[in-house]
């Protein structure tokens, strides 16, 4: 996907996220960012995520793999709220911390999608 | 440039130790990892630690066939959903990729004290750690009048590869007005909503041949199953008429299963198909057994934080030969297991960080074209247990909309992909 798509996607999200709980969740978002990440266990917590992320595009599973940092942070707190609605996800979200959300968001913006 | 540079440096250094050093010395030098059953959670396993060490573990895999033909989506192959290659996978990049030896052959021993497994050919393979993950074998007691010899007539088809090749002909052999028994297993079995999903993807090929008259019956042996609203208002809506499911304390019990014939006696009637399939209780795999890590659920109790067997602290045991408290016996949850045990073996062999294990399943299954309902949650080790967690505990509801089911459907496509991704790459 191109980074012109994850701005508009972050845009509409962040609007949504405006609407819903302005305040709270963009100072959050923005501590997220900047928290302190752990390589290894980033490593360690994305393989809980790859069972169903693929690195390559395929059907029903969006790659995460090289998305913006940005985007996946604010993805993982709406599953997290319920502003985003997946079952799956949310189930998966609602057990993560700030530092979990921190390393996974950077770990998997890191990547590169695979061809 | 510089990973080059590193590389180099270390085959020059590993280059120099070899010829410094004799050949017993350096044998031990590397610790060894021996992993029996290449499935979803043996592979798995066998891939992270393969994959995390850098080279710095030998790692043995030890599987009785030469390709793994996944039991999960076997149900589409029968629904017509996927052809057998698909869910059909070979090991060779586990060889290539990783340089994990793979020995093609049935592990019939294990000697704990001099930390060996035997294989059928008599040759033996040392561990330091040893995974073992053969899956399930069957209790053919369990149903009476089923024996071994009956499989190829009255296929289980819970094992996949010949047995979901000939449950599949049967099927596409039945003509209009023939009748499908389903005898569904006791509890605890592999994947608590199979034989649902089975049934469902059966009545979906039948009526896309059009037929209007054969139906199938489930004569369970549990008053009550996984996901069972979600699939009886499913096969209401998709095959009025076509399935019925009877409850134990209607048929009254499974007096005498005779494949030959073709029937299924119980207190209450005599059913009569043309195509049987019989799915006996389930124990862990006979290598569990022969090693001595089984209790008398039949199954390996393990501890909940690392997935080390409470019988052999060498040894590990991942995927459905294991106790995993409030998991289910799935693909998924196989795998998230192998993912815990395989971080603990290489933190005992290379004294690598271990993080707090955490567990995860989902379980979907497919109803019909585009009708896909899920069930998961996420899991952590409560005194001693592994525990599903309260809130995240979910359920396709049965008021969502044909768009939510057929996203839940691709998801399950999606989901294939990533976890034999995830064994086999
Ligand atoms: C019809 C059906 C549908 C299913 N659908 C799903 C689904 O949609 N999602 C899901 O998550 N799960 C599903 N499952 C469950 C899933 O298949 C199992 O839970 C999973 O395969 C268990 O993994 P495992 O590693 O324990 O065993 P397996 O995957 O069975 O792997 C064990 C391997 O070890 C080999 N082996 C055994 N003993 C030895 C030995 N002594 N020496 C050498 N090799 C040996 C076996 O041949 C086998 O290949 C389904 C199961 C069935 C039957
Ligand atoms: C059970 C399967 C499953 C697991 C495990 C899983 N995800 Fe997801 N994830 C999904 C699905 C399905 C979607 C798409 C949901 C939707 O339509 O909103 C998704 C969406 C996402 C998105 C939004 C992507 C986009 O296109 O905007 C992010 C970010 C994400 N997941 C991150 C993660 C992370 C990080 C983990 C591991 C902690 C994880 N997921 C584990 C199934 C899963």
């Amino acid at each position: 996907m191109s980074t012109f798509k994850y701005v508009l996607l972050t845009c509409g999200f962040l609007l949504v996220t405006f609407v819903v709980n302005a305040d709270e969740l963009t100072d959050r978002i923005e501590e997220i960012m900047a928290a302190p990440v752990d390589q290894d266990y980033a490593a360690y917590l994305a393989e809980g995520c790859t069972s169903c992320h693929q690195a390559k595009q395929g059907t029903g599973t969006p790659v995460i793999a090289g998305m913006a940092k940005q985007h996946i942070v604010i993805s993982l707190l709406l599953y997290q709220n319920g502003t985003r609605v997946n079952a799956a996800m949310k189930s998966i979200a609602i057990g993560l911390g700030d530092e979990e959300i921190a390393s996974l968001a950077e770990y998997f913006s890191q990547l590169v999608e695979s061809q | 440039m510089n990973i080059n540079r590193r590389k180099f440096t270390q085959l020059v250094g590993a280059a120099t130790v070899a010829a410094a050093v004799p050949y017993s010395i350096r044998a031990q030098s590397k610790p060894s990892v021996v992993v029996v059953g290449g499935g979803a959670g043996g592979a798995t396993a066998a891939r992270l630690v393969a994959k995390n060490s850098d080279g710095a573990v030998d790692i043995t895999l030890i599987q009785d066939t030469p390709t793994y033909t996944s039991c999960f989506f076997s149900n589409l192959y029968l629904g017509g959903f996927r052809d057998f290659d698909s869910i059909t996978h070979s090991y060779d990049d586990l060889v290539s990729n990783y340089g994990i030896k793979l020995v093609t052959g049935l592990a019939t021993g294990v000697d704990r004290a001099a930390r060996t497994v035997t294989i059928a050919d008599g040759s033996t393979v040392g561990y330091d750690r040893l995974i073992i993950a053969p899956g399930i074998e069957f209790k053919f007691d369990s149903v009476p009048g089923y024996t071994e010899a009956d499989v190829e007539i009255a296929p289980h088809a819970w094992k996949a590869g010949s047995q979901t090749a000939i449950l599949k002909e049967k099927l596409d052999a039945l003509e209009d007005g023939q009748n499908i028994i389903m005898v569904a297993p006791p509890n605890p079995y592999r994947c608590p909503p199979g034989p649902y999903e089975r049934v469902s993807m059966m009545a979906h090929l039948l009526k896309s041949k059009g037929f209007t008259k054969s139906t199938i019956t489930i004569l369970d042996v549990k008053p009550k199953f996984s996901k069972q609203g979600l699939f009886q208002a499913g096969w209401e809506k998709h095959y009025p008429g076509m399935i019925e499911w009877i409850a134990p304390e209607v048929h009254g019990g499974i007096i005498k299963v005779d494949a030959k014939a073709g029937t299924v006696e119980t207190d209450l009637d005599t059913f009569e198909g043309a195509l049987l399939n019989i799915i006996p209780g389930q124990t862990a795999g006979d290598i569990a057994h022969a090693a001595g890590l089984t209790d008398d659920s039949g199954f390996c109790p393990v501890d909940a934080t690392t997935m080390r067997s409470k019988v052999d602290e060498n040894i590990f045991v991942v995927g459905d030969a294991c106790i995993a408290g409030d998991m289910p016996k799935s693909g998924f949850s196989a795998n998230s297991q192998g993912k815990v045990a395989a971080m603990n073996v290489r933190a005992d062999l290379l004294k690598s960080k271990v993080f707090p294990a955490k567990f995860s399943n989902t379980c979907w299954s497919l109803i019909a074209t585009g009708d896909g309902v899920k069930v998961g949650a996420q899991y952590v080790p409560i005194d001693g247990k592994i525990t599903a967690i309260a809130e995240s505990k979910f359920l396709s509801k049965s008021d969502e909309s044909e768009q939510d089911r057929l996203a839940t459907a691709m998801e399950a496509d999606g989901w294939y992909e990533a976890m034999t991704s995830s064994m086999f790459q």
